[in-house]
């Protein structure tokens, strides 16, 4: 008897087993993704950005070239661009472009840090970020701004911000202003060598 | 390069770089650093429209250039694999620049400043892009890894079709790494590529850092405005930026300090992990400013990001994604199951790969086991096999296909030949060979649904008891499109009651329901159990309906999802 119990649990067991809902073994596909790198090659196209490669030392702000690139301007943001120039992490310029009748066709801000920014992982504790901050006395930094076949040359301004008024308000005092390579004298495509650098030191 | 006896070297250095830019002449030897060759690790298409993000290396010698390359491919692995990183890759492009270093390693001093907690001793190298502990101009933060000379980095990521974001890896295991503007240099450490994830949230995503110092004066005391998405001084529920997301039940603050801030003691975390609400501490003050969940890959280098993270990431990246191409199979039919004497069911299974623009996905269905098929049967799939970056128009995505029987003693089975075929941009395939047919569809990717975290209310665990063993089905309806899935893919997930975890996939990647229409998700969670104890268990079961309205695209993404028996962290996007 016993032993017809303990059968009969099992065969009931194995039933059951084979009622249970099903457990979704074949609702998946197991994937991994690899990547095959390859030699790099600029996009075709037109130019869509000037690469401005600018130099900050001690205070002074060196625009050194600004080139044609076809690449795009992915920024801050203007709240978060305000923000850090109001909390002095950062410069603000504003850049303008102009066509051949010397009219503003294109303007914006770029953020040049005045901090570094460390961050590093801490040597006791596993995962633990530490940070600190120090003054960047001296660095070369790039912004993409937009391109436009009008374009003829392009004004640097330095900003004073002034946490009462939005950024557009912010006094203006212009750095320099460049000439622009006509569009025929820049190559088509994505990577191309500075072409136009200015003097030295604006201020 | 000594930073403090280099000067004059380097105004020479400077001075011919300046000139190479006057005349247009890239720099091959910089500072002594040898240009080998720019390539592109991950093309999503036109520089135009993606995120470019360019690696350099500083003191890797020529012959380690390997080891350079095996670095960038830790990063780039750990950022590409990052939850929701992974479904919106497409938005970017990764490039290497190959630079070879005279000397191999980095400057050390022993000292720096004020800085005195060093523990080097004084090392000088010569490298191509001049990095060094104590560097950025301020020489007074040790762990400022950065170069006094930051245009022969600039000069070089040039040599990239774009950059967006310039990342120099430094060879050095040390500690150390410092960021200003969209340079940063970083060393090699154990981790470090949690570490370069961690500031990709500042540089890319604008987020803000999650962690606190423990000074008992460290109050925030600035104004909302100024704060990132991730962090808040609002102590307001119902004015909260990220209050979608915060249950009734959660009360808000939702884990304060002591009013006087005197709790130096980071307070224990008593809310389940997948909670949002506003946790006391973060950008780096103790009090004062709160951060929507208790972890984040913004405060610990190793976690995942948090739902309000997260829902930034999305939305930086939607602007930049492509519209990829979901490969689904949906129907397979085994004509002879090959299935030798004693005869029975073939047990059968696929092996796949999806390859294109640059990326090969290498998939098995089932996830693991087989499938059990006799002659002439058909079975529903409905499996999603991959998401591809859409083809370039010249260069149409592959897929190869193995099919298998698997046999014991005398190895697995073939069925018929392994074929390769051309996919459609988007429309139906089909594989028609003498033993099998496969149909599926490639179709534009115009939502993606995304598993964030799950949490079990009750695991469910009988005897004996303990952790539950937990796993779930979904079913994701859009129109005619139906995905089914499991998670994980294979096997089940230890978590006791009130626990959460991590889910991380795209359930799927699906057309936009006809107009009027609603995306539906019917999930079911299950604690596995033996046959013994009677087979598996409901944990619990729900369906998720959303409607342009109620949710998705481009702005309203994340979804917590309160059910009976579970609560599912859940985001719908599409452009």
């Amino acid at each position: 008897m016993p032993n017809r119990t303990i059968l009969a649990s099992f065969l009931l067991s194995v039933l059951l087993a084979g009622c249970a809902p099903d457990s979704g073994k074949e609702r998946s596909a197991a994937t991994t993704t690899q990547l095959v790198p390859k030699p790099a090659t600029p996009s075709p196209g037109p130019p869509t950005t000037l690469r401005v490669v600018i130099r900050v030392e001690n205070g002074n702000v060196t625009l050194l070239s600004a080139s044609p690139k076809r690449g795009n301007e992915f920024d801050a943001g203007s709240e978060v661009f305000a923000h850090r120039v109001l909390e002095e992490k950062a410069r603000a310029l504003r850049y303008e472009i102009l066509d051949a009748s010397a009219a503003v066709i294109g303007s914006g801000y770029v953020a040049v840090p005045k901090v570094a920014v460390a961050e590093f992982l801490d040597k006791d504790v596993r995962h633990k970020i530490v940070r600190a901050e120090q003054p960047l006395t001296s660095a070369v930094v790039t912004a993409a701004i937009p391109y436009s076949p009008g374009a003829r040359k392009l004004r640097i301004a330095e900003l004073t911000p002034d946490a009462k008024s939005p950024v557009e308000s912010w006094p203006a005092t212009v750095l320099t202003t460049v000439d622009l390579p006509a569009p025929n004298d820049s190559p088509p495509t994505g990577v191309v060598p500075p072409v136009d650098a200015p003097a030295g030191d604006v201020r | 390069m000594n930073r403090r006896h280099g000067g004059l070297i380097r105004a020479v250095v400077s001075g011919v770089l300046l000139v190479c830019a006057l005349f247009g002449v890239a720099p091959a030897h910089a500072d002594g650093g040898e240009f080998l060759g720019a390539t592109t690790l991950l093309d999503s298409g036109d520089t135009a429209a993606k995120i470019d993000i360019v690696f350099l290396g500083d003191g890797f010698t020529r012959d380690q250039q390997d080891d350079f390359n095996k670095k960038v491919d830790q990063v780039v692995e750990e950022f590409l694999a990052a939850h929701p990183v992974f479904a919106l890759r497409s938005a970017f492009n990764i490039h290497r620049v190959n630079v070879a270093s005279p000397e191999s390693g980095t400057d050390k001093f022993a000292t720096c400043g004020t800085d005195t907690d060093t523990g080097d001793s004084n090392q000088q190298r010569q490298t191509a892009l001049d990095a060094g502990y104590c560097s950025g101009g301020g020489g007074t933060v040790y762990r400022c890894m950065f170069s006094g000379n930051t245009q022969l980095a600039v000069d070089f990521a040039n040599n990239a079709p774009d950059d967006n974001f310039v990342v120099v890896l430094v060879n050095d295991s040390g500690h150390g790494g410092c960021a200003a503007g969209n340079l940063s240099y970083m060393t090699v450490e154990d981790d470090f590529e949690e570490v370069a994830v961690h500031e990709f949230g500042h540089s890319i995503f604008k987020l803000a850092d999650e962690y606190q110092y423990d000074s008992p004066d460290d109050t925030f005391t600035g104004n909302e405005a100024g704060l990132r998405p991730n962090v808040t001084a609002n102590r307001e529920k119902a004015s909260l930026k990220w209050g979608d997301l915060v249950l009734e039940s959660t009360p808000i603050p939702t884990q304060p300090h002591g009013d006087d801030c005197s709790d130096q003691d980071l307070p224990d975390r008593d809310f389940s992990e997948d909670i949002v609400g506003t946790f006391e501490g973060a950008t780096h003050f103790r009090c004062g400013v709160y951060r929507p969940q208790y972890f984040c890959r913004m405060r610990e280098s190793h976690r995942s990001y948090c739902d309000v993270c997260r829902r930034e990431v999305i939305r930086t990246l939607l602007q930049a994604a492509n519209p990829d191409r979901v490969v689904t199979f949906h129907e397979l039919k085994i004509k002879d199951d090959s299935d030798p004497w004693p005869r029975g069911d073939g047990e059968i299974y696929l092996n796949f790969d999806l390859t294109g623009r640059g990326h090969v996905i290498k998939g098995r269905w089932p996830a693991d086991d087989e499938s059990d098929f006799d002659d002439g049967q058909t079975k529903t799939i409905d499996v999603v096999a991959g998401v591809l970056p859409q083809a370039a128009a010249d260069v149409p995505a592959t897929l190869a296909l193995r099919v298998r029987e698997s046999d014991w003693p005398d190895g697995d089975d073939d069925l018929s030949s392994d074929t390769t075929i051309d996919l459609p941009d988007t429309g139906s395939f089909s594989i028609d060979k003498g033993d099998y047919l496969l149909n599926g569809d490639v179709v534009a990717a115009d939502l993606r649904v995304l598993f964030d975290v799950l949490n079990v209310k009750d695991d469910q665990d009988g005897f004996l008891a303990g952790d539950g063993d937990i796993y779930v089905l979904y079913t994701i309806r859009s129109g005619d499109a139906v995905i089914s899935g499991r998670w994980p893919q294979a096997g089940d997930v230890g978590m006791s009651d009130d626990d959460s975890h991590d889910m991380s996939i795209m359930a799927a990647a699906v057309p936009r329901p006809p107009k009027g229409e609603a995306l539906t998700m019917e999930i079911t969670v299950r604690d596995a159990d033996s046959w013994f104890t009677g087979g598996d268990d409901d944990v619990g079961s729900a369906t998720f309906t959303f409607d342009e309205t109620s949710g998705f695209g481009a702005s309203n993404i994340v979804h917590v999802q309160d059910a009976s028996g579970f609560r599912l962290t859940l985001s719908v996007l599409g452009r």
